[in-house]
């Protein structure tokens, strides 16, 4: 039997809670502990709402079938049952799973800022307030409008000052494009000393090592060498399979998260950077499997090994010496 | 005439004399899903059709409107502002109707800019709670996603939990907005209003005593 009024893990619910911490950090100034701790328990039930837009089952502990109910918004068929939802790691993993455009970078300053929270609340350590908010402001935002932006909302919706916020994000770019600009400037500074010869060896080099290693071939940003992007995955994978060559073949979207040169040494690391300097776009990883692989059957070779150890354990007799 | 379609563009209808001898079950039917509310949880006694009297307070259930403004005048309001999602469409059927009584219609675009400036966006409200250990959960006053949104509005079974759910509060009790409604009068049997309960807000007029026999039919659709 369904109910009619809002659950715990209901959206909606946690949504208004949000907006009421956030209210709370408003109400507080910047330089107070005050500011930050809401800001994070404010975030916290953000992200638990935009997992639970997609569906409050994703908040299920699964360790009990009854979670799994109760989040349908189901009455409890069992007595002295107490509701578990997964901890917000695992709401930040699947949420960077689930939502191509929050990144691990923000999954990564989330979880950061929830840790925060549970220093300042379980430990005798100061944390928020002591470092000024200019390090976690603009990341919060940018969080915060990405987790709303994917419930059909905006930061109007959620905060006073959307303008002051959204001018933070943009700072957040120009501050990634400058320290990438940076990086490249200094990196082909050292790669124009090199010999032509070096060069091309370099080059050479770092050509068959990026045929052989995994990730997505891209051109050096700063000595046009092959260089490697690799990525995380997001979106869901489209599956072909392949009947004349008995294979099946996967693909999936992968949004960049590092960049590695081994010809002039340039590394680059976290989606706002690499997006700054040109090498944001997502690309598809295809992964092809035989179809023994990819439906784990077993194949000739694995029957006649299996026969082998059957005979051999027959046949197997310890060392004895002589008798 | 294509009711859904009107449905959709004013955000309500008014139908006099429609099929009176259909049910209103019938009738619902052809508009969309009926509401099982029997069916939800802890909703057992209440039925899919219910029947609307005028009640004094003393004769009437402190859940219920007539509970608590008996024949007075009922507040603009949503049907099950506390749902987690009101129910959508809200028909009113006449069985027995009075030209003194109305139900008031206020469809929300009208005032939608005003409760934007106010801060909608941004207010919270709890249910009531009626019993020390029930459970309560926030509710954002404006809901839904990217597709539609709609606005839930109770002065009775709603609490504001922040200050811009105080202001909206006051600003749909306010005379000037109040005074934006519509009325319509259910006055023969088969005049039926249907409304769109996420776009407006109803309330009834008050009732003279001589009016008590006034019998309308309720139904919800999603």
């Amino acid at each position: 039997m369904a109910s009619v009024t809002n659950n715990p893990w209901n959206s909606d619910s946690l949504y208004a809670k949000s907006l009421i911490y956030i209210q709370q950090m408003e109400g507080s100034i910047a330089d107070d502990w005050q500011y930050g701790l809401w800001s994070a328990l404010s975030l916290e039930l953000l992200a638990r709402s935009a997992l639970s837009k997609i569906s409050p089952v994703l908040l299920a502990d699964s360790k009990n079938w009854r979670n799994i109910t109760y989040a349908l918004g189901n009455a409890p068929t069992a007595k002295k049952f107490s509701p578990v939802s997964i901890s917000t790691k695992e709401v930040l993993a699947r949420l960077t799973e689930l939502l191509p455009e929050f990144t691990e970078e923000m999954a990564g300053f989330c979880s950061k800022h929830t840790d925060d929270r549970n220093a300042e609340l379980h430990t005798g350590e100061v944390i928020f307030g002591k470092g000024g908010t200019a390090n976690w402001l603009p990341k919060f935002y940018q969080s915060c409008d990405i987790l709303l932006k994917s419930m059909g909302k905006s930061l109007a919706d959620f905060i006073e000052d959307p303008n002051h916020a959204e001018a933070l994000i943009e700072s957040l770019s120009d501050v990634a494009a400058k320290a990438v600009k940076q990086d490249i400037s200094a990196y082909s500074k050292v790669w124009s000393n090199k010999s032509p010869q070096e060069k091309e060896d370099a080059s050479l080099q770092a050509k068959t090592w990026a045929t052989r290693q995994s990730g997505h071939r891209v051109k050096c940003p700063s000595c046009s060498s092959t260089a490697l992007l690799h990525g995380s995955a997001v979106g869901a994978v489209t599956t072909e399979i392949v009947e004349d060559e008995d294979e099946v073949i996967q693909r999936q979207s992968m949004l960049p998260s590092s960049f590695e040169c081994i010809a002039c040494g340039l590394k680059i690391s976290g989606y706002s950077k690499l997006s700054a300097c040109g090498l944001g776009d997502t690309f598809s990883e295809k992964t092809t499997y035989t179809a023994a692989d990819f439906f784990e059957l077993y194949t000739e070779d694995d029957l006649q090994e299996a026969r082998d150890e059957v005979e051999s354990a027959h046949t197997y007799e310890p060392d004895f010496n002589e008798y | 005439m294509d009711i859904k379609n009107e449905l959709n563009d004013k955000g309500y209808i008014f139908i006099p004399k429609w099929n009176p001898e259909s049910s209103i079950e019938d009738l619902a039917k052809s508009l969309g899903h009926v509401t099982q509310v029997s069916e939800m949880f802890g909703h057992d006694k209440i039925p899919n059709i219910q029947k609307l009297f005028p009640k004094k307070t003393s004769d009437s259930l402190k859940n219920q409107y007539s509970g608590y403004y008996g024949l007075n005048e009922f507040p603009l309001h949503t049907d099950l502002a506390h749902w987690s999602i009101p129910p959508k469409i809200l028909m009113l059927r006449c069985i027995k109707g009075f030209k003194e009584v109305s139900t008031k219609i206020l469809p929300l675009k009208l005032i939608y800019n005003e409760l934007s400036q106010k801060g909608i966006r941004r207010a919270v409200v709890s249910p009531r709670q009626r019993m020390q250990k029930s459970e309560i959960c926030l509710l954002p006053l404006l809901f839904g996603g990217k597709k539609e949104q709609g606005i839930r509005w109770d002065s009775l079974f709603l609490v504001p939990q922040n200050e811009q759910a105080k202001i909206i509060k006051k600003t749909i009790e306010a005379k000037e907005v109040v005074e934006k409604a519509v009325d319509y009068k259910l006055i023969d049997s088969g005049d039926t209003l249907i409304l769109n309960n996420h776009v407006n807000l109803h309330g009834r007029s008050s009732v003279p005593n001589e009016c008590c026999e006034r019998e309308i039919e309720r139904i919800y659709i999603n």
